[in-house]
């Protein structure tokens, strides 16, 4: 038992990047809609607002916003984010700056981008996947980092 | 001799109460309802995690973003649809003439509706009187008097896909609204069905603040043409009238036609349908008179031998011996048709 312990003491002692590196990404995340409205010019603009009073077949804004908030570089930046239940992502609908993007059909396990993805079908032949079966979306920002840095990932959905 | 009506859930029979020899029919399309995916069910909370990794120096961090949520709103939609086919014949004088209205919850809630009728709008030849809206409380798709019943209030409940079919049912009055000119053929008399939700109603996209299930999300009118909506069934006067008249043609075996033992009768029924419309899925029975037998292979229709075994044609002898002719006729327009057959006395 003493020799146990001592050596869980030794791993932490030669991991000190582990236990003390200090989060530096902060990760928000929003669902709005568009909404049609007139401007002060009577001029119709489309305009984006908070999710509410949503009905089935209405589409949904998801945008994920990364932001280094600390005082080291970050770098290998990657969002996953799974299609949410009861929508569907909208085909080409993913976004982000600087990011390659890459969607899932098979809840998260393999990866492709978009147009690439394909699914086995019934017949056991490889089809490419359809929209309304995408479960998951990953970005992975390309550049690093620097304090103060950051972006917007996101996708749209129609909910189901 | 017996007139058939068609087989229950066939067609919609309504036979004049008065006099057996009158029939009238209309072509009935049953409309298929398209099963309906309202959509995700109101109240439902949609909710999104975003997660991230990234590397500092040598280490591996991970942040999970907020949890943003929404509650989906509440749809009110509902589609009432005719499922009469066009307008329904109807005989002038005639009590309990039903129209067939499916209601459908389109919206994605539980919803109540309430339905009204109007029977006395403009436009129209006559006025229906209205008896009400009734429920097809035995499930066979046709009104009957005193088996389904009212729907109080014209209230119906419906779960988000849920369907009813209802029977608005008027009595057909025998003259024009001036009380004196009698319904002619093809005079029509129109019923107007009006559909709210009791949730609200309203153009379409009205809001109904915490109006959905449960109280707490809000509805959102979504027919199109807002609430409440209107749909018309019309009647349609129609006077088609069937006779059948029966003789008897009887040859003895001396070359006479006394009708004793041996001697062979052969019967002609002819069948006149007059008047406008059509008497859908006429069938004529006559059972083989007492103390004769059938003569095999003797029935015709218009000149032409049916066999008289079953299912091979449009008529048949059946029995052991035989004791019934049975002949289909189908639908009938104006016109005759004669059916034949013969008996030997015992």
């Amino acid at each position: 038992m003493k020799n146990l312990g001592i050596s869980i003491l030794a791993i932490l002692l030669l991991t000190p990047s582990l236990l003390w590196a200090k989060e530096v990404i902060d990760l928000t995340s929003k669902v709005e809609i568009e909404v049609v409205t007139t401007n002060e010019q009577g001029e119709q603009v489309t305009v984006r607002q908070p999710a509410s009073k949503v009905l089935p077949g209405e589409t949904l804004i998801y945008t994920n916003t990364y932001h280094n908030v600390g005082d080291d570089l970050a770098q290998n930046i990657v969002v996953n984010n799974a299609v949410p239940a009861h929508t569907s992502y909208i085909a080409g609908s993913a976004f982000g700056d600087g990011c390659e993007i890459l969607l899932s059909a098979d809840g998260g396990k393999s990866y492709a981008s978009e147009g690439e993805l394909t699914v086995v079908g019934d017949d056991g032949t490889s089809r490419p996947a359809l929209p309304e079966e995408i479960t998951h979306l990953r970005w992975i920002v390309r550049e690093y980092q620097k304090p103060g840095d950051g972006g917007d990932v996101g996708f749209r959905v129609r909910l189901q | 001799m017996n007139l058939q009506h068609p087989p229950p859930g066939r067609y919609p029979p309504r036979p004049h109460p008065l006099a057996l020899l009158l029939l009238f029919a209309i072509a009935f399309v049953l409309t298929t309802m398209a099963a309906l995916a309202t959509g995700t069910p109101a109240g439902t909370l949609i909710s999104n995690t975003a997660q991230a990794s990234y590397s500092v120096g040598a280490s591996s961090l991970s942040k999970s973003s907020n949890t943003s949520t929404f509650a989906v709103a509440e749809l009110i939609n509902v589609n009432v649809v005719s499922q009469d086919g066009g307008n329904v014949g109807v005989v002038p004088g005639t009590d309990d003439q039903y129209l067939t209205f499916t209601v459908t919850n389109t919206g994605n809630g539980d919803e109540s509706f309430t339905l009204s009728a109007d029977s006395a709008i403009a436009g129209d030849d006559f006025d229906p009187t209205l008896v009400g809206i009734f429920a097809d409380t035995n499930g066979d798709g046709q009104y009957t008097p005193g088996v389904d019943l009212a729907v109080p209030g014209g209230v119906v409940d419906l779960a988000a896909d849920a369907g009813v079919t209802l029977f608005v049912v008027n009595n057909i009055p025998s003259t024009l609204p001036d009380g004196v000119t009698p319904i002619a053929d093809g005079q029509t008399g129109t019923t107007s069905v009006s559909i709210t939700s009791n949730t609200g109603s309203g153009a379409l996209g009205t809001l109904i603040p915490n109006g959905g299930d449960g109280g707490t999300i809000d509805a959102i009118i979504g027919s199109s043409g807002g609430l409440p909506a209107t749909t018309d069934a019309t009647y349609t006067a129609t006077s088609i009238s069937l006779d059948v008249a029966k003789t008897a043609v009887i040859v003895d075996p001396y070359g006479g036609s006394t009708p004793i033992p041996g001697a062979t009768v052969t019967y002609s029924l002819v069948v006149t349908v007059s008047g406008s419309g059509t008497a859908v899925g006429l069938t004529i029975t006559d059972p083989i008179p007492a103390n004769t037998t059938y003569k095999p292979g003797s029935l015709t229709l218009d000149g032409v031998g049916l066999s008289d075994g079953a299912g091979n044609d449009d008529g048949e002898a059946t029995g052991s011996p035989v004791n019934l002719i049975t002949v289909r006729l189908g639908d009938m327009t104006a016109g005759s048709k004669t059916i034949t057959f013969a008996v030997v006395i015992d």
